[in-house]
């Protein structure tokens, strides 16, 4: 039995309310949405807490959390961000000189920037993994798709980031 | 960057899956044979690394304490009974008040308290203070609206009050849509009483 099976829906606004703040705060670079968003899954996760079966309680919450984030999108009928052609990274500019990499010191503001440009998949694996800190499996359970498609999603994001973040001098 | 084969780009994927300790093996062998062997490999690693930790260098936010379930309600309480709250307070103290019995105790005699005070008469204010007796008539005018407004209150409370009883001290009956409704209800009164009172 897992220990999550005797949470309260204010034990996990406690517990995680501070990662969903961020997790939706990383995707949207939006404090409002970021707002919004915890109020829902905290009224979702306390709906749902009865029903809640044993098993990876952070694929669960998070597969809350990410459905309540695209709903919002879905209502609010947001500008989608343009998704990039697949496979075709040529408009992101050269390949950095190992001086670019170096000289490349980032303000959080800048990676936020970068971040929120990504396409939506890849920039939810990232922040899933390096933002909340899931596991590769824990982001395959929460986003439904198999684990090779969550690897492929994190690297793409990495690989696309380190471009945007890269400046030709 | 240039358009990768599908080696390169299955071997890209392995360098990233490398930086989170997440490889097979096998996997992990290949990777440190090109890691040892190959510049563009290197390359790669190090431009991804660089991303993974630019993205982990970002803070951890502080959520805004409002977003967060208190220990137990207070002055949202009175509010939450004069239909005062924010949007973003109304769902938060719904959910409180659905989970917990104190607070919903400590709302009924809040209601109660609210009640009897807003049940006292008007009191007729003496001829000569002409500038007053309109505001009072307007007061007493108020009353009736004022009162069946606490009377739907009373019939939230007892409900908060009778329902986990109703179902054995378990989950509570009502839903959070019927409390955000009657929250909503409640809210609306006043400006109904606000409207007779601009009536002639
Ligand atoms: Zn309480």
């Amino acid at each position: 039995m897992s220990e999550h099976t005797t949470l309260t829906w204010e034990d996990v606004a406690h517990r995680y309310g501070r990662k969903i703040y961020t997790f939706a705060y990383r995707l949207t670079g939006n404090p409002d949405d970021a707002a919004d968003l915890v109020q829902e899954v905290l009224l979702r996760v306390r709906k749902g807490l009865a029903s809640y079966t044993p098993g990876s309680f952070e694929g669960w919450l998070w597969r809350i959390t990410r459905n309540a984030f695209l709903d919002g999108i879905r209502k609010k009928k947001r500008r989608p961000t343009v998704p990039l052609p697949e496979g075709d990274f040529s408009a992101l500019g050269a390949s950095p000189s190992p001086d670019e990499v170096l000289a490349s010191v980032r303000l959080s503001d800048d990676v936020q920037a970068a971040l929120v440009k990504l396409p939506y998949d890849f920039r939810e694996a990232v922040v899933m993994c390096d933002v909340v800190g899931l596991t590769y499996e824990e982001i395959a359970e929460a986003t439904d798709v198999p684990i090779g498609t969550v690897r492929s999603r994190i690297h793409r994001g990495r690989s696309m980031l380190r471009d945007l973040l890269t400046w030709p001098v | 960057m240039a358009r990768m084969n599908t080696y390169q780009a299955q071997l890209s994927i392995l360098l990233s899956c490398y930086l989170d300790g997440v490889l097979t093996d096998e996997e992990l062998n290949e990777v440190v044979h090109v890691l040892d062997n190959d510049l563009e490999a290197i390359a790669e690693f190090h431009k991804l690394k660089e991303a993974r930790r630019a993205v982990r260098l970002m803070p951890m936010l502080e959520i805004p304490s409002h977003l967060l379930p208190r220990t137990h309600l207070d002055e949202e309480l009175s509010a939450f009974l004069d239909g005062e709250l924010s949007t973003q307070e109304t769902p938060i103290v719904s959910a409180h008040l659905e989970s917990c019995g104190e607070c919903r105790m400590v709302l009924a005699d809040l209601d109660r308290s609210r009640i009897a005070i807003r049940a006292l008469p008007g009191v007729e204010s003496p001829v000569f203070l002409d500038v007053h007796r309109e505001t009072t008539t307007a007061t007493r005018r108020r009353i009736p609206a004022v009162v069946a407004l606490a009377t739907g209150v009373a019939a939230v409370v007892i409900a908060f009050t009778v329902g986990p009883f109703a179902s054995g001290g378990e989950q509570p009956t009502i839903s959070i849509a019927d409390l955000n409704a009657r929250h909503a209800a409640v809210a609306s009164v006043p400006a109904a009483v606000q409207i007779s009172n601009t009536a002639p």
